[in-house]
């Protein structure tokens, strides 16, 4: 397969757009094999990394300098962490923090002492620093207090913590933001978008973050010894891997999938496409039952383990966990003994299952056809230049077929009436991030973004009905170039079908935190915990492998938590 | 301090929409910035001076603004035709020419400017400062000169930054103003965050 084709042979077997692209749907995402950690961890360990902590300074605070190396085939990449003493009062609240417990940068190569201090003025700062081209991520974590403290007074007196209490949290340290891509003077996606080591999506960012959960961990034991002296005790391997890295994400994160549909399409495409060439096998054996059986049985546990306050997820968590049940149960029958046994369950999932039960099944039916599948995550990248220029001579016509195929969901919406633009999208002044407002509450109409691609089609479909059907958009747009962005999306949505979100995206009901979940899952995200309806907190790379474990580990079995024997 | 590409063309999008151009030509003007800066020709200067000289928001006009125009000429897939053009900031037009070109080299020339282009590298005569000072008139000529492929930029230097600046302050109008509502409705603040 090609790195950017944007469809593929088979693409006719593929669940369609119209059924995937739903916000409800994509609100109900799982990791899978092809979700970034997971290739990030299968890349490096086939490839031998290896990591050291070359720098390791921190005083009886535990502030001070940690950095985490890694070696590659070609090339070395140093997480460079800052520890600080972070004032309680400082600890607060997520979205107007400019303190952090520990903040980091991940640097090309092996950092000087030089580079080491001139970041130190930097990025502790965070947004309001500067990093430079030799930085690709910056970002920062505060501790879960509750449970760090537990865990290195437990580690203090020389005895291990609680699995159920490591359970309840799921981390010792939650990032609130991981920035990458040229972000505050970072390093261009460019350069490193052609290297082998990152090939995919986020490669960078979900390295950074998994020697996070490193330094978290150290920094308890750390900790600990300074409390106990000679009686601390380091966490035994099993427990240390129950707990991932947190994050909590706003909506700095939702406008991602409205803004790059080329890449949308790529990642969504190459897990239908993997799920539709499992669904292509014919014939499976006894035993693959049984492993599918454990997969079930495994997510089933995963779910019992899932936490949250939210009156949005609990009836989601409940309807999973029953889900998973009645899949065991049929996977009993002879559902999976016809012919096609993977396209007769995911019938059987569509009309039996909520949605979190079959997108979950989705994820869990491809895991073991590594083999089969692995391989489409290599095209989960796009070129979003690649369609950017406008074909002036394509015609009114051919625009209104265009908006027909892309945007017909949306004539049936009234974009006239309240309810249906009752959200404006828009950014603030006060961090520069995307918040969404109340359009008939608020005055922030003037500052709206262009993130309700829906109204736009529709208003760019009145206008085009009253034009010539011949006329070309080079001359329609010299007259019209306010409707300039919306050709040029469907343009691409020709391109990348699975690129566009079919909902309201300024409607009053619309979720956010939908958005965040469906991008979160992309990234291998777990345990998702809606704290509103526009934040969202996660768990990361729960159960996988610490640096020194890849060798002997094998990181795609550890993405769901075992079953206890 | 340097500023990467992404990161200039996220602004100039904003400034260009901050000083009233849609959004549609706000990305070819961030588009136009990109190629110009890569091949070292000034993209974040003429686009500040040519913002600066639009001026008021809501005000866009399609005559002599080098984006729209650029963009028109893309569109049709030809230069010919389109000149002479009375435009502000012609290097801006540069880009979307180059988009154009299939075999030739040509000059765009105006005011003792001359830019070479072909489909992929521009290459300016030495006493080019490229800087319009109000509406220029642009001709264009083919040329049997051939452009010298020039190393691509990846940075936005360091001397960029006042016209940074200028940006800066087009892209603030497209940000609402801090309130405590937007704090709390608009970004689900005021929940503690403390585990």
């Amino acid at each position: 397969m090609t790195k950017h084709n944007s469809l593929f042979p088979d693409f006719a077997k593929q669940r369609p757009p119209e059924h995937v692209m739903r916000l409800e749907r994509l609100g109900s995402f799982h990791q899978s094999r092809l979700s970034f950690m997971r290739v990030l961890l299968r890349r490096m360990k086939r490839d031998n990394w290896s990591v050291d902590r070359p720098i390791y300074e921190l005083d009886d605070k535990g502030v001070g300098i940690v950095t985490y190396r890694c070696k590659g085939p070609d090339r070395t990449y140093t997480l460079i962490v800052y520890a600080h003493d972070l004032p309680a009062e400082k600890r607060s609240d997520r979205v107007i923090a400019d303190a952090w417990d520990a903040t980091f940068t991940l640097y090309d190569g092996e950092p000087s002492s030089e580079d080491i201090e001139r970041l130190s003025k930097n990025v502790p700062l965070q947004e309001a620093g500067r990093v430079s081209e030799t930085e690709f991520v910056l970002s920062r974590a505060n501790k879960s207090v509750r449970l760090f403290d537990y865990v290195r007074d437990c580690l203090s007196k020389g005895e291990q913590p609680e699995a159920e209490r490591l359970d309840e949290v799921g981390y010792l340290m939650r990032t609130t933001a991981v920035y990458g891509s040229g972000k505050f003077g970072a390093a261009d996606r460019s350069k490193w978008s052609g290297r082998n080591e990152f090939q995919g999506s986020f490669q960078p960012e979900l390295l950074a973050v998994w020697l996070i959960r490193c330094f978290a961990a150290d920094w308890v034991e750390h900790m600990a010894k300074v409390k106990g002296g000679d009686n601390a005790v380091p966490l035994n391997q099993p427990l240390r891997r129950r707990l991932g890295i947190g994050n909590s994400t706003g909506l700095g994160m939702a406008p991602f999938l409205i803004k790059h549909p080329a890449l949308i399409h790529s990642w969504i495409n190459a897990r239908e496409a993997a799920f539709a060439t499992v669904a292509d096998i014919e014939t499976i054996s006894a035993e693959d039952i049984v492993t599918f059986e454990t997969l079930v049985k495994r997510a089933l546990l995963n779910s019992q383990n899932w936490h949250s306050q939210s009156e949005l997820q609990i009836p989601k968590i409940a309807a999973l966990q029953d889900d998973l049940k009645k899949l065991i149960d049929v996977i009993g029958t002879d559902i999976l003994q016809s012919s096609y046994p993977w396209k007769a369950l995911s019938r059987w999932t569509e009309e039996n299952l909520s949605l979190e039960g079959q997108e979950q099944t989705v994820s869990l039916v491809i895991e073991p056809y590594g083999d089969l599948v692995d391989g489409f995550a290599e095209t989960m990248s796009a070129d979003e230049q690649s369609a950017f220029r406008i074909n002036g001579s394509r015609t009114v016509e051919q625009v209104l077929q265009s908006i027909h195929k892309h945007y017909g969901w949306a004539k049936a919406i009234a974009f006239d009436s309240k309810s249906a633009q009752a959200r404006v999208w828009y950014v603030s002044e006060e961090k520069l991030e995307p918040r969404l407002g109340e359009r008939f509450e608020e005055d922030i109409e003037p500052y709206e973004q262009a993130l309700s691609p829906a109204r736009d089609a529709m208003r760019l479909r009145f206008t085009l009905l009253n034009q010539k059907p011949d006329e070309t958009m080079a001359m329609f747009l010299l007259r019209h170039p306010e409707h300039r962005h919306v050709v040029r999306r469907l343009q691409i949505l020709d391109e990348a079908p699975y690129g566009e979100i079919r909902d309201n995206t300024i409607d009053e009901k619309m979720l956010p935190i939908d958005l965040l979940r469906c991008k979160l899952s992309f990234f291998g995200a777990t345990k998702f915990d809606p704290r509103s309806d526009r934040w969202v907190r996660i768990t990361m790379y729960q159960h996988a492998p610490y640096p020194d474990e890849l060798d002997t580990l094998n990181p795609d079995d550890c993405f769901l938590p075992r079953l206890e024997k | 301090m340097t500023w990467s590409l992404g990161e200039t063309q996220d602004l100039a999008t904003r400034a260009s929409k901050g000083a009233g151009l849609p959004w549609g030509l706000a990305e070819e003007a961030s588009f136009a910035v990109k190629w110009l800066e890569q091949r070292d020709l000034p993209g974040v200067e003429a686009l500040a001076k040519y913002l600066e000289a639009i001026g008021q928001p809501n005000d866009y006009h399609a005559g002599f603004c080098p984006i729209g125009n650029g963009s028109w000429i893309s569109d049709s897939s030809s230069w010919l035709g389109s000149f002479p053009l009375e435009v502000r900031q012609p290097v801006l037009l540069v880009p979307f020419i180059a988009q154009v070109i299939k075999q030739n080299s040509l000059v765009l020339s105006w005011s003792g400017n001359r830019v070479l282009l072909s489909a992929n590298d521009a290459t300016i005569a030495d006493q080019s400062a490229l800087i319009g000072q109000s509406i220029e008139h642009c001709e264009m000529t083919v040329s049997p000169e051939a452009t010298k492929e020039t190393p691509r930029r990846e940075r936005i230097p360091e001397d960029r930054q006042e016209s940074i600046n200028i940006l800066l302050e087009f892209a603030q109008r497209t940000y609402a103003p801090a309130s405590e509502m937007s704090r709390l409705m608009g970004a689900g603040a005021g929940v503690n965050d403390n585990d």
